[in-house]
């Protein structure tokens, strides 16, 4: 963790909303990353990481300084995600995928990929999902990913890499 | 990296939020303050029952100084209607959220 964001913490537990928007503004983009792989859709995500900042402001006393703060509030959105489970299965049966992607942020990859992806990433079991999203998107190692998951290394190795190749096969059987 | 973990790669990271959004930022701020006025509100209500409870209980004690026009009950009266307005706006400032979260240091170490 770096003194910055120890900091920082340190003074959101005291009550600093001008540090709590710096905790939103640095770590808003790997939250939100985290959650919209996560459930499929933007909006959900979105919405689920503001929940989760607000969990942050309310129990900031309960982060030990063991994981990195990113990794802390990644902790939060998970069990929060975990929590919302049920719902998201109804969310994903009324969402058509194609939909959901956003046609302003296309970048490097072309739609069918990111529609690939999307859908093979959507079909993962839930703490797959997390593991690929944590490791391969948001650029955790696997024993932060591990931590966050409050799951064993190996099982998070094991998720991220079986994740992988499912993702690829997906891609190579549209190509 | 081959071919196809460059595509995969760009796949994943497609649609990634902003490094900055300040609309986000202004948003989860909105949904703080809206949280806190929520919590603020139930306080105030749960005040507000507390004191309808006393009362009830105590009423006939009260019509006996209303009918008396015993000076208690006037003062009685400005001090809930006092404590009903400084307790929510007390229980907002960061100094004494901080004291009650040093009290609860002590309490739970």
């Amino acid at each position: 963790m770096s003194d910055d964001d120890a900091a920082l913490l340190s003074a959101v537990r005291g009550g600093s909303e001008l540090a709590f928007n710096t905790l939103v503004d640095r770590h808003q983009q790997a939250v939100r990353t985290f959650l919209r792989r996560l459930l499929g859709n933007e909006a959900d995500g979105d919405d689920m990481a503001q929940e989760t900042f607000l969990a942050a402001w309310t129990h900031a006393r309960s982060f030990r300084g063991e994981a990195s703060v990113r990794g802390w509030l990644c902790g939060i959105a998970w069990r929060k995600a975990k929590g919302a489970q049920r719902s998201w299965a109804r969310q994903r049966s009324r969402d058509t995928g194609h939909h959901a992607l956003s046609p302003d942020a296309a970048g490097a990859a072309t739609m069918e990929d990111r529609l690939a992806v999307k859908r093979a990433l959507q079909a993962l079991p839930l703490e797959q999902r997390a593991a690929v999203t944590l490791c391969l998107v948001c650029g955790f190692s696997h024993s932060e990913a591990a931590r966050i998951l409050e799951a064993p290394l190996g099982t998070v190795k094991s998720h991220v890499q079986r994740g992988r190749d499912r993702l690829i096969e997906e891609m190579e059987r549209r190509a | 990296m081959n071919d196809l973990e460059t595509r995969l790669n760009d796949a994943l990271h497609a649609g990634d939020p902003p490094a900055r959004d300040p609309l986000f930022r202004v948003e989860t701020l909105v949904r703080l303050e809206r949280a806190r006025f929520r919590r603020q509100v139930r306080r105030t209500l749960a005040v507000v029952g507390v004191l309808a409870v006393l009362a009830a209980v105590n009423v006939r004690l009260i019509d006996s100084w209303v009918a008396a026009n015993d000076q208690r009950v006037w003062t009685a009266a400005l001090a809930a209607a006092a404590t009903l307005w400084t307790i929510p706006v007390v229980m907002t400032r960061p100094r004494f959220r901080m004291a009650v979260r040093a009290f609860g240091r002590l309490l739970y170490p």
